[in-house]
């Protein structure tokens, strides 16, 4: 879209992660004219380094149980409405004989108290669902987690917003705003070339950690704290549902199964905005505490690490403590009467969140309408024969599926395999290349998971750079592959060790250290 | 959890720029084994799309050989057949073959006459079924063979399959039933002689015997030499081809010793292909899931050989020798059927299979 094009969108939404293409989402669905603006690609910040757990609410059942009622009812909301990108395995709590019993009867009575359906089931039927994890456990609850993909639940609702008629921007920061007798009267976007004024009615802050940089755009304060959570990535499959240590939440207490990959986590600590990244520290920890519940996990091969920032509200608790409900702030009190902040909260309950801001925008607006996102499906899941490559496909795109395969079968060259640890064809990278939403490689790799395997890029970038046909393609190559290098390092053991090593050599060949961190 | 080989690999690619099937189906038809072995079974419900490429796996261990980390792609591969075959049909010749197992313990029914086999002597000879049931003449020249090496070959009434095939297309219950049996009938006996490298491989792996290819036994004898063949044969031009199992599982020695007895035979000249390695393309299930495959793969070899001048294709092995044979393109035989008709004194050889 040229910048020389107008919009004049009645509502404003800043943040293009779950909350954000959530609200776009809703308010599109009601009719109301929404103009998105993300400052970097669609999940770029929390909404694309988090666990990827559908919470089934269980977790909070002890400590949160408002935000367990909303996880237990929403996540069942999710899988009905984004199945193509939900995994819905199911999930055990496991407690070792050293963890306290009492907490036991407590889990069982909070998930109760907030619906969350939980069974307690036999030590032998727990290890028949979950072979891998240790013979010594002492009680298993059995709940319904599922796993869920994040960078394709924001682009569903995303595409889905575009489709009711939201323009989405990506690349596209918000750098002003201007108040002008108790209101925002015009917001600055992009920057450059790319710059421009809009004039909405209504503006959302929905931009996660950064809710209070943008609030402060508006002379606004949001009293928050970052906290930090780190994550490991396993090769494979090493479970087969949601694996959660029965306990207190702590460090390192549950696995969730992803794709070809299982992810371990969490931590909790202070967190900044910039340079969010998993520590080799954190990963042992993380190793140490898991290893407790899944043996095997010692010898597993690691193949990254990864971190997001949580932002929680104060006057909560911190860290763990801190309540994961979400907060709707009206910014009316502060003095500027068409600023909303939505903020807190989890994946699992992005669309009770979009629905909450939404009512709220809608009142603000005078409009009425009502919410439709749970009666819609984003894309129902899509199932059926094929190759393996079709295969993987319609369980990333779903229902999208349809025109990116019609382009991939097209010609033998966009069947070909650019990424086989993942299986992305040529074409689906030709695909997503050619969306003005992409414009790096981190970019393409959201869009399909390209480069996200266990060789970690070390084999498709180059494919992935003459896809992408940037400017700089050598410039754009060398700082995709520092900020896998970035998640790289803290897990640089055994196999994971060799494959860098033969990496080396591969990229040596082109002059490229993919070692160098920027 | 995941394997060894699922998390050893580092995408060096050898494995998939060295597999015969690849090469000659293509990556649309055949993945080839690190999809198989190593990608795929990384992910979840989608893997059951790879089940009709899993059948086109020959086990050749042709990667193996070449996977800068060894790591053991066959068994990995069959491993995930296994996992996919749990309780869903299989491809018709292979459910044929169970039924086969199910009523007379062995693949194959024998399609015409077959060899008697002694029940009594010194060496323990097992036949195995594509021998007993396919082809009688290898087992008359193995016989023949170990008797002009001064042993008495015998084989244990009622004996089974090996299993290599069961496990091979990942039937872990009849593979115990059958293992079972055969090893009450072993009872008491250490060496064992065959002719099929599948089984000499198998017998290995799963039994605990050393058992020895029949061409180990005889070079090994040190008692075959060449006043031990006929000097009057005509002279000819034979092609050797080299059986995947019998090669690279039970070890390349073999292949010398096969080289070294047709050397004894006045009269041959082997030439050369540059294809010997290859697999022909029947081993893995492949020959009864997809006959169409095992003969495209078996016709590039023998048209190599006829291509070198070759007037005999032979190869150790019975399983390689019937898959060849299946193009019509030139005569093939098993190389102790050859032995064995050079043998100066020889009993009860035939002409070369039909
Ligand atoms: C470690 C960790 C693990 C988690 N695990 C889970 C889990 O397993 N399950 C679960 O349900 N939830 C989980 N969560 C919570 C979940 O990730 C978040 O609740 C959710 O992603 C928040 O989405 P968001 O859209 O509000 O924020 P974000 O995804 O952070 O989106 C905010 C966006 O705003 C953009 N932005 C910032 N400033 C501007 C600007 N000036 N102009 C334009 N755009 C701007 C940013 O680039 C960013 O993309 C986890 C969180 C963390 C940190």
């Amino acid at each position: 879209m040229s910048s020389s094009e107008r919009y004049m969108p009645e509502v404003l939404i800043v943040g293009g992660g779950a909350t954000g293409t959530g609200i776009a989402r809703d308010l599109a669905m009601r009719g109301v004219e929404v103009l998105l603006a993300e400052a970097g690609d669609l999940s770029s910040g929390a909404s694309g380094g988090n666990h990827g757990m559908l919470h089934s609410g269980a977790r909070y059942a002890v400590t949160d149980p408002e935000a367990a009622r909303e996880c237990a009812t929403e996540g069942e909301v999710l899988k009905r409405i984004a199945g193509f990108c939900i995994e819905d395995t199911g999930g055990l709590f496991v407690s070792l004989p050293r963890d306290d019993h009492a907490y036991l009867d407590r889990f069982l009575d909070g998930c109760r108290g907030s619906g969350v359906r939980a069974e307690e089931i036999s030590i032998c039927e727990a290890l028949r669902s979950e072979p891998n994890i240790s013979s010594d456990i002492a009680a298993a609850v059995r709940v319904p987690d599922a796993s869920v993909d994040p960078f394709f639940l924001v682009w569903g609702m995303a595409e889905s917003a575009r489709e009711a008629g939201a323009t989405v921007l990506t690349h596209t920061p918000v750098t002003s705003l201007h108040v002008k007798e108790g209101r925002i009267a015009r917001a600055v976007l992009g920057r450059g070339e790319r710059r421009r004024t809009v004039r909405p009615e209504v503006v959302v802050n929905a931009s996660g950690a950064w809710c209070g940089r943008v609030a402060a755009m508006a002379g606004q304060r949001i009293d928050m704290q970052l906290d930090k959570g780190s994550m490991v990535v396993f090769n494979g499959r090493l479970v087969n549902g949601l694996v959660n240590r029965l306990r207190p939440p702590a460090d390192g207490d549950i696995l969730v199964p992803h794709r070809s990959s299982t992810i371990l986590g969490t931590t909790s600590g202070p967190g900044t905005l910039e340079d969010v990244r998993a520590t080799a520290t954190e990963v042992e920890g993380l190793l140490r505490a898991a290893t407790e519940v899944l043996p095997g996990l010692s010898t597993a091969r690691t193949i990254r690490s990864y971190a997001g920032v949580r932002p929680l509200l104060n006057g909560n608790g911190r860290g763990r403590q801190a309540s994961r409900a979400f907060t709707v702030i009206d910014h009316s009190e502060g003095g500027v009467e068409n600023l909303l902040s939505v903020a807190g909260g989890k994946l699992t309950t992005c669309r009770l969140m979009a629905e909450k801001a939404s009512d709220a925008v809608m009142r603000r607006l005078g409009r009425s309408g009502a919410c439709r996102t749970m009666l819609e499906e984003i894309s129902p899941p899509v199932i059926g024969g094929g190759s393996f490559q079709e295969e993987v496909m319609r369980r990333k795109y779903g229902a999208f599926t349809g025109t990116i395969l019609a382009e991939c079968i097209g010609s033998p060259l966009g069947r070909e395999e650019a990424c086989s640890c993942e299986s992305v064809s040529v074409g689906e990278l030709e695909h997503f290349a050619a969306s003005p939403d992409v414009i790096s490689l981190s970019d393409l790799m959201r869009r399909t998971r390209a480069g996200m395997g266990y060789c970690q890029a070390g084999l498709c970038v180059f494919r992935m750079a003459s896809a992408l046909d940037a400017g700089e393609p050598r410039r754009e190559i060398e700082r995709f592959l520092a900020e896998r290098w970035k998640g790289i390092s803290p897990v640089l053991r055994g196999e994971q060790l060799r494959q860098e090593a033969f990496k080396a050599h591969l990229f040596k060949v082109h002059g490229i250290d993919h070692t160098r961190e920027g | 959890m995941t394997s060894r080989t699922m998390d050893g690999c580092i995408k060096c690619g050898a494995c998939v720029r060295e597999c015969p099937v690849l090469l000659q189906e293509g990556q649309d038809r055949f993945p080839g084994p690190r999809r198989l072995a190593v990608e795929g079974p990384r992910f979840n419900e989608e893997l059951s799309a790879l089940r009709s490429p899993l059948e086109l796996c020959t086990t050749c261990a042709r990667c193996t050989a070449a996977c800068p980390s060894a790591l053991p792609l066959p068994e990995a591969l069959v491993q995930v057949r296994r996992l996919l075959y749990r309780e869903k049909p299989r491809p018709e010749r292979q459910e044929n073959m169970l039924a086969n197992i199910d009523g007379t313990l062995r693949t194959v029914l024998p399609s015409g006459p077959v060899t008697e086999l002694p029940s009594t002597g010194d060496v323990l000879f097992f036949p195995g079924c594509i021998g007993h049931g396919r082809y009688p003449e290898g087992i008359t020249s193995s016989l023949s063979l170990i008797r002009a090496v001064g042993g008495r070959p015998f084989a244990p009434q009622g004996w089974a399959c090996c299993g290599s095939p069961l496990e091979k297309i990942g039937d872990e219950q009849r593979l115990a039933r059958l293992e079972a049996h055969n090893k009450a009938l072993f009872r008491g006996f250490d060496t064992v002689v065959t002719s099929c490298p599948g089984c000499t491989v198998q017998l290995r792996k799963r039994y605990g015997l050393d058992p020895q290819h029949i061409i180990e036994h005889i070079h090994g004898s040190g008692r075959l030499r060449r006043s031990s063949f006929d000097h009057g044969s005509p002279p000819i031009k034979v092609a050797l081809h080299s059986p995947c199992h019998l090669a690279r599982v039970v070890g390349p020695h073999t292949l010398e010793m096969a080289r070294d007895l047709l050397d004894m035979v006045p009269g041959v000249d082997v030439v050369s292909t540059g294809l010997e390695d290859d697999c022909c393309g029947g081993g893995g299930g492949v020959a009864s899931a997809r006959p169409d495959v095992a003969e495209r793969m078996a016709a590039r070899k023998v048209q190599a050989a006829v291509e070198a001048g070759a007037e005999l294709l032979l190869a150790p092995c019975p399983f390689c020798v019937i898959n060849l044979g299946r193009t019509g393109l030139l005569n093939v035989q098993d190389l102790t059927v050859f032995l064995a008709s050079r043998l100066l004194k020889a009993e009860g050889i035939y002409s070369p299979i039909p």
